[in-house]
């Protein structure tokens, strides 16, 4: 059974996230910032990361950054409901910068595990 | 400046040289009547030339300062639309980042629930109904984001005439029957920064604006696309000179008032019924156009019609 990281802001976002993956057969660990997802990391061995991109504490792509450097083949799909402020598409620029993976909330459960079986085929 | 201040000097010497041909022909007829006394000194007819250019000059130079004084008040107002319009741009950039993390529970967790309830549960149809009404909100907040700039469109460049002619096509099956729809597109124009997909959703915007000014009444939309050269003399102001695609979309229908007309970019800003539209569209078309490098005009007379011009700039030979 793969073990998934999910971070995420919101709680809402987060216990949804949660129940469609158990539901699939996942094991999931939550945390509602990237540094808690980063302390996670170090301490356990995720088979996949999922992380939101615009949240306080530690952002999403200085998240992607420090976990890729920790381990360059860990598996992340960055998530965002887009730009707060400007025209930059955060989600291309985590793709840039080590995101296997990255999706434009809202997404269905069903395309969430479409892209995790790609990933961890 | 510096041709008026030659034809001054010119002017005066011409108004100079009349004066001295009177005073020749005044002395001659003094002389014939022995009056040398009335003779007109020289330097008092050059200082009596000089008034009269001078008057002249003061005269385009005030013709000229009001010109100006009106294209800076022109450029003035646009630059204070161009802001209001980022302002609300980034607002609704934030507004489109918050509402599609409050979809996501609704989508999934519905979606979640319709997986695991039969066919024939009562509560199937309301599960259904979440999911289309929070998809319906996601496609909202996906035409928001357009506003707001969060998609990148400059990536990709299509050609304008192919895109047109595919928009010919679409339009003549869906058009309602109140209306005649005439086409008229350049054959080969070029290709402009917008991807085919983009371009096609502006245009078709566009168009359903100008069936949706006949209110069902009988009545004439066109559709014309050509290629002109924005010359450095005769520009638009927010236009930098070179070649650019003018797409112009006449309608026959209601006009605008002046307060529409100036509106009619805002975002959320909509004429219609509730439920026919949420005033996101020529918000949309907008952003696009400037964001492809072009300028969109509007030139409405209430109750006789409406253009909607947007020039676009045609891509360079590479």
């Amino acid at each position: 059974m793969a073990h998934i990281l999910v971070i995420d802001d919101d709680e809402l976002v987060l216990e949804s996230i949660t129940i469609g993956l158990e539901e699939n057969g996942y094991e999931v660990s939550t945390a509602i910032n990237g540094e808690k997802g980063l302390k996670l990391i170090k301490k356990n061995s995720f088979d996949l990361v999922i992380t939101d991109l615009i949240m306080p504490v530690k952002e999403g792509i200085e998240t992607i950054l420090e976990a890729k450097k920790n381990n360059h083949d860990l598996k992340i799909i960055a998530i965002s409901g887009g730009g707060r402020t400007s025209g930059y598409d955060y989600l291309q620029m985590a793709e840039k910068l080590g995101a296997n993976r990255i999706l434009q909330k809202p997404f269905s459960i069903s395309q969430l595990i479409m892209e995790i079986d790609q990933i961890l085929k | 400046m510096k041709s008026d201040f030659v034809i001054t000097i010119l002017l005066s010497l011409v108004i100079f040289l009349f004066f001295n041909l009177v005073d020749a022909f005044e002395n001659i007829y003094h002389l014939t009547r022995e009056h040398e006394e009335y003779e007109i000194d020289e330097l008092f007819l050059l200082l009596l030339s000089f008034p009269i250019p001078l008057a002249w000059f003061a005269f385009r130079r005030a013709l000229e300062e009001k010109k100006s004084v009106k294209e800076r008040i022109l450029l003035e107002k646009n630059l204070a639309h161009a802001q209001k319009l980022e302002s609300l741009g980034t607002l609704a950039g934030g507004v489109a980042h918050e509402i599609n993390n409050q979809l996501l529970p609704i989508i999934t967790m519905a979606e979640l629930i319709e997986k695991n309830i039969d066919q024939s549960d009562v509560n199937r149809r309301k599960i259904e109904l979440i999911l289309a009404a929070a998809n319906n909100a996601k496609n909202t907040i996906s035409k928001i984001k357009t506003f707001s700039r969060a998609d990148n469109q400059l990536s990709s460049h299509c050609d304008i005439s192919d895109v047109c002619q595919e928009i010919r096509e679409l339009i003549n099956i869906t058009k309602p029957s109140n209306v005649t729809f005439s086409f008229q597109v350049d054959e080969i124009m070029g290709m402009v920064h917008l991807s085919a997909d983009r371009l096609q959703g502006i245009i078709i915007n566009m168009i359903n604006n100008a069936f949706d000014a006949l209110e069902g009444k009988i009545g004439e939309v066109s559709m014309r696309v050509n290629a002109i050269y924005v010359e450095e003399e005769n520009k638009l102001p927010e236009l930098v000179a070179g070649k650019y695609a003018r797409i112009i979309i006449n309608d026959s229908g209601i006009g605008m008032s002046s307060t529409v007309k100036e509106k009619i970019f805002d975002p959320f800003y909509t004429t219609k019924e509730v439920g026919q539209g949420v005033g996101l569209g020529m918000s949309a078309v907008y952003t696009s156009i400037k964001l492809a490098g072009g300028e969109v005009h509007v030139d409405s007379v209430e109750g006789e019609g409406t253009s909607i011009i947007a020039y676009l700039p045609l891509k360079k030979d590479e």
